[in-house]
């Protein structure tokens, strides 16, 4: 290849034969290196190809991180610019399907205001972009000076990352990071710990069961990977083979699904799945073992009948019914999660509905519930440091001491998901936040580390359970990071390198292989004793010579995936050993209802997860917040869901702004009138109203949970609770022009409400 | 002759809306904020419509996508006075944006209202637009727009049968939608084939044309298990 001279002054690039050769044939192998496929199908599917494109496209695989499923995808690359988000087809969680947030990833990669350069707020009080060492060393300096006093947050999900922050803050002395997890993570596990004996999330194998109760869990909306539960719904549903029921206090795009709908008072799960209980031991079904698993953890008889539907506010006979259902179906199942566990009794109520699966001998057989396990790659990172600290340990921590030291926050948004923290963090002696947005919380930080975003990064994560099959799942970059944005694996390895407390890796990628490499070691060396907890299964590593082979093949291969024979029951109930066995456990029954304030008229909040804009990350997105809610269709903004007969009594019509007043604060937004609202309820979408968080986010909707109260926890769990909470609701006014509500609805022409004129179909002929 | 089809089992929709997300980024459809979606000029190619039926606590929600009918015998086309909209010998509703003038006739004689209209010129701050599909013209002001079929893929999937010397065959195609759909509710392909995968899903009993009496011949099917007709008088 040689220069030239072209227009005058510019270069001109003229390509001689060899040299189209020579680039042609490393284009090739580039080609070929970047698809690192698990299948042939990347290359040899159809329509990936077209010699009428002006660029190649290149198929990459990647995994989504936008939530913490796990689902792997496949990035169409053109000259190096990533163009669009398919699900990959042998993906281990998702098998080819995409959710709207899955998609939108795009959009956060090429966002217009993304943090592109480390900056540090000068003495002007605006942030000021500055070289990386120097803030590498600026944070380094602050950590060091007093370890103690440093607190750090991650909102990593659960897997190697999280590992490697703990890691660093055991290097540097700090206290165990605070890991910055959805409600249900932490609830979950506090529950399994009671009902089965062992705290690992349940893992549910829907879609072979054939009658699914599901206590309050929104898997269609926005619950761990909403495309393997719902390609699962469908192969339960596929021919009315099985049955859905969804025992919810709020209409969520899962109960508009189910096949019934219980739509229990809110606050009630936990007593509803001990009356069933009840029937169910009483319906002469049960064995006499499983009888008495059930009976250790509950010696109280459970609530009768009549109770249970005067407590849920449903119909005694619904009830009956569901039960005698369970009780006929050859592989029930019960899940757990979503509204029925953010309340202050969510670990008893979780543990309630999972106890169920003993009573139905759900636990460990196909169609039931399986232990949620992993790898264990967290903790092989993380060696011998502590465990990471649930949420709530942020306000505790701000809170118990004098003036706080450096803070630092690495991929989180706490100031947006809890009220009240403002002055804590202005009370903080630095506040560092490894964010590739300017959210709530990174607004206010004194230092900003850039941070790369899915497609840019090395990925190596361990999917949330879906049907209990372990899995730890590697991808290379797609794409060239923007600007200066780094790894935070990296910049944690920088920062514990600056901080004079280096670990033993130059970076995340290096930290995962070396993790790989002892994890083969200790495998080998325990050679067929499964019982060594640090050992992979022996299948994972069969083959390889040593090594560096099994990281090579592991890592080219796109990580390690677990087979069914991996699922097991968790280990209390695996074991058989009854000194193992969980003894009483606090029983919903027994605990009081949560009450109304007298006086006055109050409804039951309840704060719920979009499936566009799920706790808000979503929100930064064009596509997402031009994209119709499911149920009200109303695109970008906050509402609130009000019933009919609620909304006729207090004069309110869809659009009216309402007023919701809770105990501390209160927030203004439209209303939409829906049939499909319990009496008594309001629903409030989480996600919006960010102070900050780009052009399209910015002032967009309304905080909801401005409204919780930051002091009330999950018993148990060290959570936030976000149930339970009461408002008042009052009408303020007709909307403004610039309030209505954008609701999306364009409607057939023909039809008022539902589409009307069937006729057979004729192949569309003209 | 290939008659370009689509399925839509609607007993297996959930109506999460990826397919209106997976549409919006493989057709440079553009997202016009909040004032203009307020006056209803979303652009969205495809949508979830949402019925529901009964009243609390006995209350059913219904979801539906409608797109672009592909219609046999098309409302939309005998209206334009440019031709900007045809019908291709595959049974496409093609538009020719540069043709289009944008009286909006098509529009209003749609009785599915697919059809969108761009009141400005697209928007995509930089770097947004690293995002756009080379595969597919993104459309000015003044032109009205609807989906495709992905046609840009059909041509993709022609190319490369083309290349090995073959025809296309059943699933060399699929539509953006289809492939992200979580829960395989779509089927697309050649109603011409007996044996392609949407012909089967044609000739199910659960299968109904929507608005099938205005006779329009849609090149969409709908399945359902349960009732969408309208009720008996």
């Amino acid at each position: 290849m040689s220069g030239g001279d072209g227009k005058r002054g510019e270069p001109r690039v003229t390509i001689g034969r060899r040299d189209f050769f020579k680039v042609y044939a490393a284009a090739g192998v580039a080609v070929l290196e970047g698809c690192r496929r698990r299948d042939q199908e990347l290359i040899e599917s159809p329509a990936r190809r077209s010699t009428a494109l002006p660029g190649a496209s290149v198929w990459r695989r990647s995994i989504c991180e936008q939530c913490g499923a796990g689902c792997e995808i496949e990035v169409r690359t053109v000259d190096r610019l990533a163009k669009k988000i398919e699900g990959l087809p042998s993906g281990f969680v998702n098998a080819g399907g995409v959710c709207a947030l899955g998609h939108s990833a795009l959009q956060e990669l090429y966002h217009p205001d993304r943090v592109t350069e480390p900056m540090r707020r000068g003495a002007s009080g605006e942030l000021e972009p500055i070289p990386w060492e120097e803030a590498l060393e600026t944070v380094a300096a602050a950590i060091a000076e007093a370890p103690e006093r440093a607190t750090l947050v991650s909102g990593s999900p659960s897997g190697p990352l999280l590992g490697l922050w703990r890691r660093f803050a055991a290097a540097v002395g700090a206290s165990p990071p605070i890991h910055w997890q959805p409600t249900d993570a932490v609830v979950e596990r506090a529950a399994a710990r009671l009902a089965f004996g062992e705290s690992t999330r349940p893992a549910y194998d829907l879609a072979r069961a054939d009658y699914v109760v599901s206590v309050g869990v929104p898997f269609l909306d926005r619950w761990r990977s909403p495309v393997h539960f719902g390609a699962a719904w469908a192969e339960l549903t596929a021919d009315r083979r099985g049955k859905l029921v969804q025992v919810e206090a709020r209409h969520s795009l899962t109960a508009a699904n189910a096949d019934d709908w219980l739509p229990v008072r809110p606050g009630s799960e936990g007593f509803f799945a001990r009356g069933v209980a009840g029937l169910l031991l009483g319906s002469g079904a049960v064995g006499e073992e499983e009888r008495a698993a059930y009976e250790a953890l509950y010696p109280e008889a459970p609530p009768d009948l009549a109770a249970t539907a005067e407590r849920c506010g449903i119909d005694a006979g619904r009830i009956e019914h569901l039960a005698a259902e369970l009780a006929r179906a050859r592989r029930p199942l019960v899940m757990v999660g979503g509204s029925a566990l953010d309340g202050e009794n969510g670990v008893a109520a979780s543990a309630a509905a999972l106890a169920l699966n003993l009573l139905l001998g759900a636990v460990g057989r196909e169609g039931g519930v399986f232990a949620g396990v992993d790898f264990g790659f967290e903790n092989r990172l993380a060696g011998e440091a502590a465990a990471a600290l649930p949420p709530a340990a942020l306000s505790d921590r701000l809170a118990g001491e004098g003036e706080s030291g450096v803070l630092v926050v690495s991929e989180a948004d706490p100031l947006h998901g809890v009220p009240g923290l403002e002055a804590a963090f202005d009370g903080a002696g630095t506040v560092v936040a490894l964010s590739a947005f300017f959210d709530d919380t990174t607004s206010r930080a004194d230092l900003v580390l850039p941070v790369q975003t899915d497609l840019e990064r090395f990925q190596a994560v361990e999917p949330d359970p879906v049907h209990g099959v372990p899995a730890l799942l590697i991808a290379s970059p797609v794409v060239a990071p923007r600007g200066e944005a780094r790894h935070p694996g990296d910049v944690a390895l920088a920062l514990a390198a600056a901080a004079g407390s280096a670990l033993p890796w130059p970076g995340f990628q290096e930290a995962v292989e070396s993790a790989l490499s002892d994890a083969f070691g200790v495998t080998r060396a325990a050679d067929d004793d499964a019982s060594d907890p640090a050992a992979l299964p022996a299948p994972l590593i069969a083959g390889a010579l040593n090594a560096r082979q099994f990281v090579r093949r592991t890592t080219d291969a796109g990580g390690l995936v677990g087979t069914g024979e991996m699922r097991r029951a968790p280990a209390a109930l695996a074991s058989g050993d009854a000194d193992e066995a969980p003894g009483p456990i606090p029983d919903p029954a027994s605990l009081p209802a949560p009450s109304a304030p007298a006086g006055v008229e109050s409804f039951a909040m309840i704060p719920f997860e979009s499936p566009k804009l799920g706790d808000g990350r979503g929100a930064n997105r064009p596509w997402l917040q031009e994209l119709p809610d499911p149920l009200s269709t109303v695109m970008w903004g906050s509402w609130v869901e009000m019933a009919s007969t609620d909304a006729d009594r207090l004069g309110i019509h869809t659009g009216d702004i309402v007023r919701l007043t809770g105990t501390a604060a209160e927030i203004e937004l439209p209303a939409i009138v829906l049939p499909t609202v319990r009496p008594g309820s309001v629903g409030v979408p989480v996600g919006g109203g960010h102070a900050d968080y780009g052009r399209y986010a910015r002032g967009r909707g309304v905080n909801v949970n401005a409204l919780l109260d930051p002091d009330r926890r999950v018993a148990g769990a060290g959570a936030f609770a976000r149930g339970d909470v009461r408002v008042r609701v009052e009408r303020l006014r007709r909307p403004r022009r610039a309030e209505r509500p954008v609701i999306y609805g364009r409607g057939l022409r023909q039809a008022e409400e539902i589409p009307v004129g069937w006729a057979p179909h004729d192949g569309g002929k003209a | 002759m290939t008659r370009w089809g689509m399925a839509i089992d609607l007993d297996r929709c959930t109506g999460c809306e990826a397919c209106v997300v997976a549409c919006a980024a493989e057709n440079n459809i553009q997202t016009v904020g909040e004032e203009q979606a307020r006056e209803g000029r979303a652009m969205h190619w495809l949508r979830i419509e949402r019925y529901y039926e009964g009243e609390f606590p006995n209350v059913r929600t219904r979801f539906m996508p409608v797109l672009c009918q592909q219609c046999g015998a098309a409302p939309c086309e005998p209206v334009c006075p440019v031709y900007a909209t045809y019908h291709n010998p595959e049974g496409l509703n093609a538009m020719v944006y540069s043709r289009c003038i944008g009286t909006r006739f098509c529009a209003n004689n749609c009785p599915y209202t697919v059809r969108v209209f761009n009141w400005f010129d697209a928007e995509f701050p930089a770097p947004l637009d690293s995002q756009l599909n080379p595969d597919v013209s993104v459309r000015p002001g003044g032109v009205m727009e609807k989906c495709t079929f992905c046609v840009q893929r059909i041509q993709a999937g022609k190319d490369e049968a083309a290349q090995e010397d073959r025809e296309v065959m059943d699933g060399d195609v699929k539509t953006a939608c289809q492939q992200s759909c979580p829960t395989k509710a779509i089927a697309f392909g050649d109603l011409e084939d007996p044996d392609s995968e949407v012909s089967r899903w044609a000739e199910s009993p659960r299968a109904f044309s929507l608005l099938g009496d205005l006779d329009t011949r849609p090149g969409v099917v709908y399945l359902s298990g349960t009732e969408w007709r309208e009720p008996a008088e």
